[in-house]
């Protein structure tokens, strides 16, 4: 095993710090140095994971734990691929992981997708989130949004424009983005899915979450108990139960509509200036038209136009996943790896796996060729943005460089 | 900069005790709680640090001085994914654990109304049940609470350390 081995972790969110975490337990004498494009800390955990679930994003204080290790830098501010290239990377160190996740919004690819009051998901709630440099244009949602896609942050999207900056008081939401979309005053919400409900992606946990807001009536549009149902896994027979649940639970008033409805393809979204309904075909190519003031897409995630680290370059025909071994030296791990979807921990098992393999393969690589020793990693690379006039932050800095994220009061 | 307690300092004949510290966890907050409390005892005591994936029923044996058991709930009132299969084997096999002392400390969030840490409390039925002595209070953290986890770390354990005096 080479002594000491010098590792680069690009990106800080859930799946850069769990490998951190697990390198430092399976290879204690290693040097992590964690380069993260923006100048704050662990990505769709602050931007993402949505601003009134509180709780998931407590998760940061167990990662904050990681920075007092004195094996483990932070480089904020400083993006893989233009402040220092990878190859670059892949030189000054023994190992270089990308846990870069993948931020671009998935597009329809239909009709209309451009007219303003479309807006793309992970914009949205990046934007809700406090996000700093996210160029949204804040335009009003109107009373009629309709959200594309049933997964959970069409879920989480939906709960967030339905309620009201009073009940929002305890959340981390950007409050006054919130009042520029008209966050609380949304009359009617549809939440439309291609599939049938059994393949509806969305936690129960969650659906029954948006059910119980006290000013929302909500209602399950489809066949919710279909004749094959027995012969289903578990958790989707849970789901199908909770979707029953969940429907017309006898709020017929409420001042929020949410409607959840099912196979229904988008064709086209129709209006002149802005957005003013979608056009979807029904499983019988029927013609079916909502009316619409905003239009949510949430139908998952991809390499983002601007990436300067791109997924698809990796990628082996329509293999989903990636390899944890890139070639060489070079490691993936997290969504950018497996690809858009699931949770913080499932990152957690897959940041466990890839130090396995990496543990492995340095202890082949004593076993081929001793490397030659090199300087020290961290300096190298100070060195070298130095020399670009690249600014970055570090772990001590992150508090004056994170979004105003003092408490919501309403006056 | 995080701080750790002070040590416990607790002579028993002037023997080290056998400490086994099992945890359940899906996010790693259990985790990470459960390497603080090693860190707490290991200079006075002969502490073993178990992942409950790889625990095995010996580690509930009256042998030990003390097991501590640390586990989240996940889902909505479900096991860790670690934790799941030495449950099982627990309850399939139902040993006897009379003699045993086990003390509990459970991570949860009552913003999952219904379900608030069941599995810590479910597992403390189960295993006093089985004949296991609990000891100390059932150590309770709260996600929504807002309060550091290893602030809870000093007073659980203190608790748990004077009721094991007594015996
Ligand atoms: C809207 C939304 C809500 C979610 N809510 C939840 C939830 O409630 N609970 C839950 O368990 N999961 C939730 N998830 C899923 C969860 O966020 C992901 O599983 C997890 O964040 C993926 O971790 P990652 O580290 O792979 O990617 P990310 O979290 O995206 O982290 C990648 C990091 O890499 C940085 N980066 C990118 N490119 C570069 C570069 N070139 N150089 C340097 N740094 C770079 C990014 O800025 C980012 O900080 C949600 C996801 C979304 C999109
Ligand atoms: C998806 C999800 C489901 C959860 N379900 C419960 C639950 O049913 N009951 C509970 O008390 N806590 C629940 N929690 C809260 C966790 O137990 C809490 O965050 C804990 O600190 C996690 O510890 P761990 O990282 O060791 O798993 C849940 C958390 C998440 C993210």
């Amino acid at each position: 095993m080479i002594e000491n081995p010098q590792i680069a972790i690009i990106g800080s969110g859930p799946s850069g710090i769990y490998t951190a975490q697990f390198l430092l337990k399976k290879i204690p004498d290693c040097k992590i140095d964690i380069l993260e494009r923006l100048p704050t800390l662990y990505g769709l955990v602050q931007y993402g994971v949505a601003p009134d679930h509180q709780s998931a994003k407590a998760i940061t204080r167990q990662f904050d734990r990681l920075f007092e290790n004195k094996s483990v830098h932070f480089f904020g501010g400083v993006e893989v691929g233009n402040a220092i290239h990878l190859e670059e990377l892949k030189k000054l160190y023994d190992i270089v992981i990308i846990a870069s996740g993948l931020y671009g919004d998935r597009r329809l690819g239909i009709q209309g997708e451009n007219l303003p009051g479309v807006l793309p998901s992970g914009r949205l709630t990046r934007w809700l989130n406090g996000y700093p440099n996210e160029e949204l244009k804040p335009l009003l949602v109107g009373p009629h949004l309709v959200i594309i896609g049933n997964g959970n942050v069409a879920i989480d999207v939906a709960r967030l424009m339905a309620k009201t900056d009073q009940d929002l008081i305890n959340s981390t939401m950007d409050l006054t983005r919130h009042a520029l979309l008209g966050g609380g005053k949304v009359k009617t919400i549809d939440i439309i899915g291609r599939g049938l409900p059994e393949g509806c992606k969305s936690d129960p946990l969650i659906l029954r979450e948006l059910a119980n807001i006290p000013y929302v009536h909500l209602t399950v549009e489809g066949n919710l108990t279909p004749d094959n149902e027995d012969s289903f896994p578990q958790i989707v027979k849970n789901r199908l139960k909770v979707l029953r649940e969940i429907n017309n639970m006898g709020k017929p008033n409420a001042p929020c509509q949410i409607s959840i409805r099912f196979q229904l393809k988008p064709i086209e979204i129709i209006g002149d200036n802005s957005v003013k309904a979608v056009i979807f075909h029904d499983q019988n190519k029927n013609i079916r038209e909502i009316s619409a003031s905003a239009v949510v897409t949430a139908i998952g995630f991809c390499d983002a136009p601007d990436t300067v680290i791109s997924r698809d370059r990796f990628r082996i025909k329509n293999e989903g996943e990636l390899s944890y071994n890139l070639g060489e030296n070079l490691y993936s791990v997290g969504w950018f790896r497996k690809g858009p979807t699931g949770t913080i921990s499932e990152n957690r098992v897959d940041a466990k796996e890839v130090v396995e393999i990496i543990f492995r393969d340095l202890e082949q690589s004593l076993k081929n060729k001793a490397k030659e020793k090199k300087g020290l990693a961290s300096e190298e690379l100070e060195k070298l943005l130095k020399a670009r006039r690249v600014h970055w932050f570090d772990f001590e800095q992150k508090e004056e460089m994170s979004p105003n994220k003092s408490q919501n009061t309403l006056c | 900069m995080h701080k750790l307690p002070h040590v416990i300092t607790l002579n028993q004949e002037n023997q080290l005790m056998k400490i086994f510290i099992l945890y359940g966890t899906e996010t790693g907050n259990s985790e990470l709680f459960a390497e603080d409390v090693q860190a707490a005892l290991k200079d006075q005591h002969e502490v073993t640090l178990v992942d409950m994936q790889n625990a095995t029923l010996d580690m509930l044996s009256p042998e030990n001085d003390l097991t501590i058991i640390i586990i989240s709930t996940y889902g909505e009132g479900e096991y860790p994914t670690n934790a799941q299969a030495f449950v099982k084997i627990i309850q399939d096999k139902q040993p006897d654990l009379h003699g045993c002392r086990i003390a509990f400390f459970g991570l949860g969030d009552t913003f999952y109304t219904g379900h608030y840490n069941v599995c810590v409390k479910t597992l403390q039925k189960l295993l006093t049940g089985l004949g296991a002595e609990q000891i100390g209070p059932c150590g309770l953290h709260d996600a929504s609470s807002g309060q550091m986890i290893d602030e809870l770390m000093q007073p659980w354990l203190d608790a748990v350390f004077s009721d094991l005096k007594k015996q």
